[in-house]
């Protein structure tokens, strides 16, 4: 579909491109690609169960990596940093497996 | 409400956030450059060491492929030894064999020397047909005759016979191997018992010295051994020979 | 959660404080947003063209509660998805005005191709931003873009390198001098190893028993051998030459210091005999040979010379046979080529 295409077509133009993060984004790059992960299995469950709507993905998206980023930078200002964004890392990965469990179930049928 | 609490809050941490990293900035700068300085020194150290344990492998795995080849030549050698040893006279043996005693006369003391055949009797001193000393052209054609006959390994007086083993005479004395040898002569001589004593029997040789004057039939005897010991001549030095390429 | 979920919103628990899209859609929404909806019908279900308006109204709302993208535009993460940030800003300005003006004139249509767009752009920018994540945690990047932490853990990294090749390098020394002292040479150095110098024991060691090897099998007559000697020729046209003069012959040759000695083609060793073919010459080592007889002798040429002249020795033997005659021929290098087989004993057997 379109929507992996796309999604292609950024893995691709980031290898031909190959830029590096400049530092300061060092911490906060990581935490946010997950977040916005989370963001996008949540959208391609919703695709598989026909209740897919492009702003709901949007919103998400956006907002689960600016909170990510927020409690990340939280954490440094704190002297947290490592373990809130561990935490942060942890939360969302529950959720990717939560969203990958409901995607199987319904790929492969109830 | 809560809402705008929120909204305050979260204004705060980011403001906060910048501000810090503002403040940090130049320190963080700082930082950086030490830390790239050293990142690149203790590159090049590790480079440097890591070049030498290379090296050092490479040296130790040479050492052992070395130490390799000279184990296998030193046992391809020790093994070519062991199989030449016995046979040439360098290593003892036993074995079957045949035990050949001839004395030079029944009561001791020598008479004169026995002539091996007429076509030698005008050589050396005397001609006459005198008492029978063994002589060392007779020990010569004794062994000869045992090698003839199958011989593998034989001594005299307990003298190792090599390839550079001599039976020659001093005077009155016989040397065997450069070693004197006194009466009773006693020959050894391993290999096939049966056949080394009825070839030996039949030899002119021992036809020979049964029959010198003064000397009973009996002054040789010879005798089948079912295990006769002879042992190792000294080894030996080459002076002149040496193996050839060819 | 993404996308658009409907009201199995117990089904996530308050894992984001703000459950993104639907619940807001579904429930707790401002209620400017709520007020506003038009449609009446429950958001919940998003229709593409009452739910766009309604993210417009909601996004252009000022006490809306949707963490879009209002917000993160001034902070860090925008730099990271700069153009995510402001479609979706533009997005609200341009679906704002086409709500609060005839939006429906806009048609639905135009409305769901920006959303799918917006999509499709961010989920671009999720692979780009995953790739670039990927290459920056890469330690071969850049050194002059490394942020501090991340230039300390290649130090870290380094640091524990160099430990293991330090670790590596002391193991390897070890082995480099346990191999060059004298206890790695081969337990058996032979009677003849002497004293030799650490490291170089094995080498020694294996050289001497080389040259023992060679040794035996020059005298066991198994391989070539060259020196100086002489050749002694004799010449027997009645075959009035016995086999005992060749017997004693070799006597005195080995007595004279002979090492290597050839009879007309035969190799000579300790078991040699020499017997008489009556008619038909001499045998040697069960090889017939006939007269004239070359013997090819290596040793010290002038002892050997010497001894072959010694009044009764064999040169005067020869000449008191009938016909024939012996003549020496020294020589500073001569090759004896001829071999014998290994002796294979059937008897004898070493004994301790």
């Amino acid at each position: 579909m379109i929507a992996l295409l796309a999604l292609v077509l950024g893995v691709v133009a980031g290898l031909l491109l190959g830029p590096t993060a400049p530092g300061w984004l060092d911490p906060y790059l990581p935490v946010a690609v997950v977040a916005a992960v989370d963001a996008a299995l949540g959208a391609a469950r919703s695709v598989v169960e026909r209740e897919f709507d492009d702003r709901e993905f949007v919103v998400s998206f956006l907002s689960n990596v600016v909170i990510a980023v927020l409690l990340v930078l939280l954490g440094d200002l704190i002297g947290y940093g490592g373990a809130l964004a561990t935490a942060v890392v942890v939360v969302f990965g529950l959720r990717i497996f939560a969203t990958a469990t409901a995607l199987r179930r319904a790929l492969i049928g109830r | 409400m809560a809402l705008v609490v929120v909204l305050v809050l979260l204004g705060a941490v980011v403001a906060l956030g910048v501000r810090r990293a503002a403040i940090t900035a130049d320190g963080r700068a700082e930082l950086t450059r030490t830390l790239r300085a050293q990142v690149r020194e203790r590159s090049a150290e590790v480079s440097v060491t890591d070049d030498r344990v290379d090296a050092e492998r490479r040296g130790v795995a040479a050492s052992r492929a070395e130490h390799r080849r000279e184990a296998e030549e030193q046992s391809r050698a020790d093994a070519e030894v062991a199989a030449l040893g016995p046979t040439g006279g360098w290593a003892a043996v036993r074995g079957p064999g045949v035990r050949i005693t001839v004395v030079n006369r029944l009561g001791g003391g020598s008479g004169p020397a026995n002539p091996r055949s007429s076509a030698d009797g005008g050589a050396g001193g005397g001609g006459t047909a005198g008492s029978g000393r063994v002589q060392d052209h007779d020990l010569a054609d004794l062994v000869n005759v045992l090698w003839i006959a199958g011989a593998e390994a034989i001594a005299i007086n307990g003298v190792r016979l090599t390839a550079l083993s001599p039976i020659r005479s001093a005077g009155d004395i016989i040397l065997v191997g450069f070693a004197p040898v006194l009466s009773p002569y006693r020959v050894e001589a391993v290999g096939d018992a049966a056949a080394l004593a009825s070839r030996t029997e039949r030899s002119a040789v021992v036809d020979r010295l049964r029959h010198r004057p003064s000397a009973p039939v009996t002054s040789l005897t010879v005798a089948t051994a079912a295990d006769l010991t002879l042992p190792a001549a000294p080894l030996p030095v080459l002076r002149n020979a040496r193996r050839s390429g060819s | 959660m993404a996308g658009a979920r409907t009201s199995s919103d117990a089904g996530d628990p308050p894992e984001a404080p703000f459950p993104p899209g639907a619940s807001a859609a579904s429930e707790g929404t401002p209620p400017h947003a709520d007020v506003r909806e038009d449609d009446g019908s429950g958001p919940r279900r998003p229709s593409t063209g009452a739910a766009r308006q309604a993210a417009g109204d909601e996004a252009a709302g000022p006490g809306t509660t949707a963490s879009t993208s209002s917000e993160p535009s001034a902070v860090e993460p925008s730099a990271v998805e700069p153009s995510s940030a402001e479609p979706s800003s533009a997005e609200p300005s341009s679906v704002e005005p086409s709500s609060v003006e005839p939006a429906r004139t806009l048609g639905p249509g135009a409305a769901a191709w920006v959303a799918r767009g917006v999509t499709m752009v961010l989920l671009a920018l999720l692979g780009f931003g995953g790739v670039v994540a990927v290459r920056s945690a890469d330690p071969s990047s850049s050194l002059a873009t490394a942020s501090p932490e991340r230039l300390a853990a290649r130090l870290r990294a380094i640091g524990a390198d160099d430990r293991s090749l330090a670790a590596q390098e002391d193991r390897l020394r070890g082995e480099a001098a346990a191999l060059a002292s004298p206890l790695a040479a081969g337990p058996r150095s032979g009677a003849d190893a002497g004293q030799q110098g650490a490291g170089q024991q094995g080498a020694a060691s294996a050289g001497a028993a080389r040259a023992r090897a060679d040794e035996l099998a020059v005298l066991a007559g198994t391989v070539p051998v060259r020196g100086p000697g002489l050749e002694l020729t004799i010449r027997d046209p009645h075959r009035s030459v016995e086999a005992s003069v060749l017997v004693d012959a070799l006597q005195e040759l080995r007595d004279a210091g002979a090492e290597a000695i050839e009879i007309s083609g035969v190799r000579t060793a300790v078991s040699t005999y020499i017997a008489d073919s009556p008619g038909h010459g001499l045998v040697v080592d069960g090889t017939s040979i006939s007269a004239p007889y070359v013997v090819t002798v290596i040793g010290d040429a002038h002892t050997l010379d010497q001894a072959l002249r010694i009044p009764g020795g064999v040169l005067d033997t020869v000449a008191s046979r009938d016909g024939a005659q012996a003549g020496v021929q020294t020589s500073g290098d001569l090759e004896i080529k001829a071999l014998r087989a290994a002796p294979t004993p059937r008897y004898a057997r070493p004994a301790g």
